[in-house]
């Protein structure tokens, strides 16, 4: 039952996580480094809340 | 510095996309691709897992039970494939008794993808191919290649040190996902425990007299081409390796169960139960560490020129030429070996035993190919096929 728990509070921060990492992105206007770097982190979150891997 | 500016943005967006739709198009559709076994006319009957632990029910840990109930009553056995669903051999040899046996006395329980979850799980990471095929008399016949463990999409998280139920042994954190490490399970559980838990109950209720699970081991790793077996299981067991090297002329080695090394099928379904459990290895030299890449071919043909220049160093575990330890050897040892089994317990205990035919042994699967042993899933009835 924990485990369960966790596991939905996991795909909820993974939720929080994509949402904030895309609004930094679009609102990202200086440095095409961090624009790299928001897409890169954004992959693992979106293949987990995909259910992919 | 140059800017980031729209056109920028949505490029690296775009770039992004593709590398998540081309990685992870696969994946998904690895996951969701069916392997399709037809029912042979000794299947009486399919029954979930979860019928021994309905909390399992509408899981992807839940895995069909095909029962052969035989004419005449007797004993039981339950023969377990896909345990660990990177070693197919297991999975294979059960498929091909479910699609072709034929049950005379007694009932034999089958589950071919005992780790369902396992066998949806994929190893990207070490180059694992996702699918593997055996040519049949109507085609290719594929299959998915699984896992060692129960895929994280449907058990998370694992624990720092898991601590084996009941026997507060504490083992690796990723043992909470490997279903030949938590034996004998617990009904409120993680998944994975609740699987093992399910298949005590089944052993149980049905009064089952033999589990024999079905593995593969690495060529370097001394606990390969054997059965492993506990004290009560051993004389079987030591009947059964010496009848198949005399009539079939391959080893198959004894390994004695550890008792202090918990959670293993050959330790924990001895000790909470009546049965008597075997674990069957055959040597996969795809599984070894130090080959070439891990191709399709590597597991289908099981040779290496690595592994060959290791065998003349007498690193081996198992002996080692040109023509490698093809699948069909290994899924032949296990049909053999699993019947051997089977028949020296039926001639020990009539009043108990299982009587099978029409199941291929070593010699003729070695002749005429695993894949010769699959039925058409287009030819037969649509409620004789299984998907999954």
């Amino acid at each position: 039952m924990i485990a369960r728990i966790i596991m939905i509070a996991y795909y909820l921060m993974a939720a929080f996580f994509v949402l904030i990492t895309v609004k930094n992105l679009i609102q990202e206007k200086d440095s095409r480094d961090r624009v790299i770097l928001y897409l890169v982190t954004l992959i693992p979150f979106m293949l987990r809340l995909l259910r992919i891997k | 510095m140059k800017t980031a500016g729209t056109g920028f943005r949505l490029a690296a967006a775009l770039a992004v996309i593709i590398i998540l739709i081309t990685g992870g198009r696969p994946l998904r559709e690895h996951r969701q691709f069916p392997v399709e076994i037809v029912c042979g006319p000794g299947v009486t009957e399919i029954r979930p897992l979860s019928h021994y632990l309905p909390a399992l029910k509408d899981t992807p840990a839940d895995t069909p039970v095909f029962i052969l109930r035989g004419t005449e009553t007797g004993g039981a056995a339950l023969i377990m494939g896909n345990t660990h669903a990177n070693e197919p051999e297991g999975m294979l040899a059960v498929a091909i008794m479910i699609e072709n046996a034929l049950v005379e006395k007694g009932t034999l329980y089958l589950i071919p993808f005992f780790n369902r979850s396992a066998s949806l799980n994929t190893r990207p990471g070490e180059g694992y191919p996702l699918y593997f095929s055996l040519l049949t008399p109507w085609g290719q016949k594929k299959f998915r290649l699984g896992n060692r463990d129960a895929s994280p999409l449907d058990q998370w998280p694992d624990p720092d040190v898991y601590i084996h139920y009941p026997e507060k042994q504490m083992l690796s954190y990723l043992d909470i996902r490997n279903t030949n490490r938590t034996w004998p399970g617990r009904r409120n559980g993680l998944p994975m425990e609740q699987v093992t838990f399910a298949a005590m109950e089944l052993l149980r209720r049905e009064r089952v007299d033999m589990a024999i699970d079905l593995h593969g081991a690495e060529t370097m790793f001394p606990v390969t081409n054997c059965i492993v077996a506990p004290e009560k299981s051993m004389r079987i067991a030591t009947l059964a390796s010496l009848t198949v090297k005399s009539m079939e002329g391959f080893e198959n080695h004894l390994e004695s169960s550890p008792e202090k090394f918990r959670g293993l099928s050959h330790r924990e379904i001895g000790d909470y139960s009546d049965t008597l459990p075997f674990l069957l290895e055959a040597p996969i030299p795809f599984l070894d560490q130090p080959t070439g890449a891990k191709t399709e071919q590597l597991f289908l043909d099981g040779r290496d020129d690595f592994l060959l220049s290791l065998a003349g160093q007498k690193k081996l575990f198992v002996p080692y030429d040109q023509s490698g330890w093809p699948l069909d050897r290994r899924v032949g040892q296990h049909l053999s070996v699993t019947l051997e089994i089977i028949r020296q317990f039926s001639r020990k205990t009539p009043e108990r035993a299982v009587v099978i035919r029409n199941v291929p042994r070593y010699s003729e699967i070695v002749t005429k190919g695993t894949g010769s042993y699959f039925h058409h899933p287009a030819s037969a009835e649509k409620d004789r096929v299984v998907k999954l």
